[in-house]
């Protein structure tokens, strides 16, 4: 079977909308509008392609990273949670959250820590086991690449 | 050879000349000379976020490069059929070993690329009981765009 791609593409599908930059700087940015990608369309084809590859009777998750996700975690969470009651394969998502670490000097950029954080789907034929939902819930785990 | 690299960038990512060339190093010994060479000649030099993939990247490569599976991303990412390889594309892949060091940091211990009942899997813990795939999410053109040209204009406003 071939792999599934762990990575897909903006503007491909339409997953994009428009916004609009407003900023108190005349004339910056050159362009005041931009496409950015809609998150939970992309989750929605990420789950559909990904489902072909899992397999039955075993502990299955999906890692997505998140970094185009503009809105409320909490209710995205909540939301995550009601589309898993349709995919009894699917174990868990694995939320993986990127943060730029700043030193306080806005101009600084010291790296980033990722958060990471499981969705646990309590109606999967195989559930996640306790201690690893222990460990990635119900607090993020923050990890730092760099101090 | 030793580059002097501009002390406001070093500063502005909070490293100094010499860490950054122990991770430039560690880079070049996980991915090769060539790979790395290549990448300053067609960035044109460093920038902010360039340091930061270099720093990121290097933290992964030590971490991850004895783990089973690693080489067959590592070939992936250094296929030099592929000329948009950096540190940042093949973005899939790289999030792959993303989410491999933060298991790895959990204290699980990741593999990758294993092939289990006729599947690939991208990363199995817990010896093969739990199977992870990854989807990895880029950022469009247009708003990388924007965002660096905010980055752009930061650095100049504060010089």
């Amino acid at each position: 079977m071939e792999k599934t791609s762990s990575v897909d593409l903006d503007n491909s599908d339409g997953f994009t909308v428009q916004y609009g930059v407003m900023t108190s700087i005349p004339g910056w940015p050159p362009n005041p509008s931009f496409n950015i990608n809609e998150y939970w369309r992309f989750v929605q084809k990420g789950i559909q392609e990904k489902l072909r590859q899992l397999l039955v009777g075993k502990c299955n998750l999906i890692a997505f990273n998140s970094d185009l996700f503009v809105g409320d975690i909490k209710s995205f969470r909540e939301t995550l949670n009601n589309l898993l009651r349709d995919y009894r394969r699917i174990s868990g998502l694995l939320i993986i959250r990127r943060e730029h670490k700043l030193s306080g000097d806005p101009y600084k950029l010291l790296g980033s820590a990722y958060a990471i954080e499981l969705v646990a789907n309590h109606q999967a034929d195989i559930t996640v086991p306790a201690d690893l939902l222990q460990v990635l819930t119900p607090q993020v785990k923050k990890i730092a690449l760099r101090s | 050879m030793s580059i002097d690299y501009p002390q406001a960038i070093l500063e502005m990512c909070g490293i100094s000349q010499l860490e950054l060339e122990e991770r430039i190093d560690l880079l070049e010994t996980h991915f090769g000379k060539r790979f790395i060479d290549s990448l300053f000649s067609r960035y044109g030099g460093l920038d902010v976020s360039l340091i930061n993939q270099i720093c990121e990247r290097s933290i992964l490569a030590e971490s991850l490069s004895t783990i089973s599976g690693f080489n067959t991303i590592h070939k992936k990412i250094i296929n030099p059929s592929n000329h948009r390889s950096s540190l940042d594309e093949p973005h899939g892949e790289w999030f792959q070993l993303t989410v491999g060091y933060l298991l790895k940091s959990v204290n699980e211990e990741p593999i990758f690329e294993q092939n289990i009942g006729g599947k690939p899997k991208d990363i199995l813990i817990r010896k093969g009981e739990i199977h992870i795939e990854c989807k990895s999410f880029r950022g469009s053109v247009a708003s990388n765009k924007v965002l660096n040209e905010l980055i752009q204009f930061g650095k100049n406003f504060k010089c």
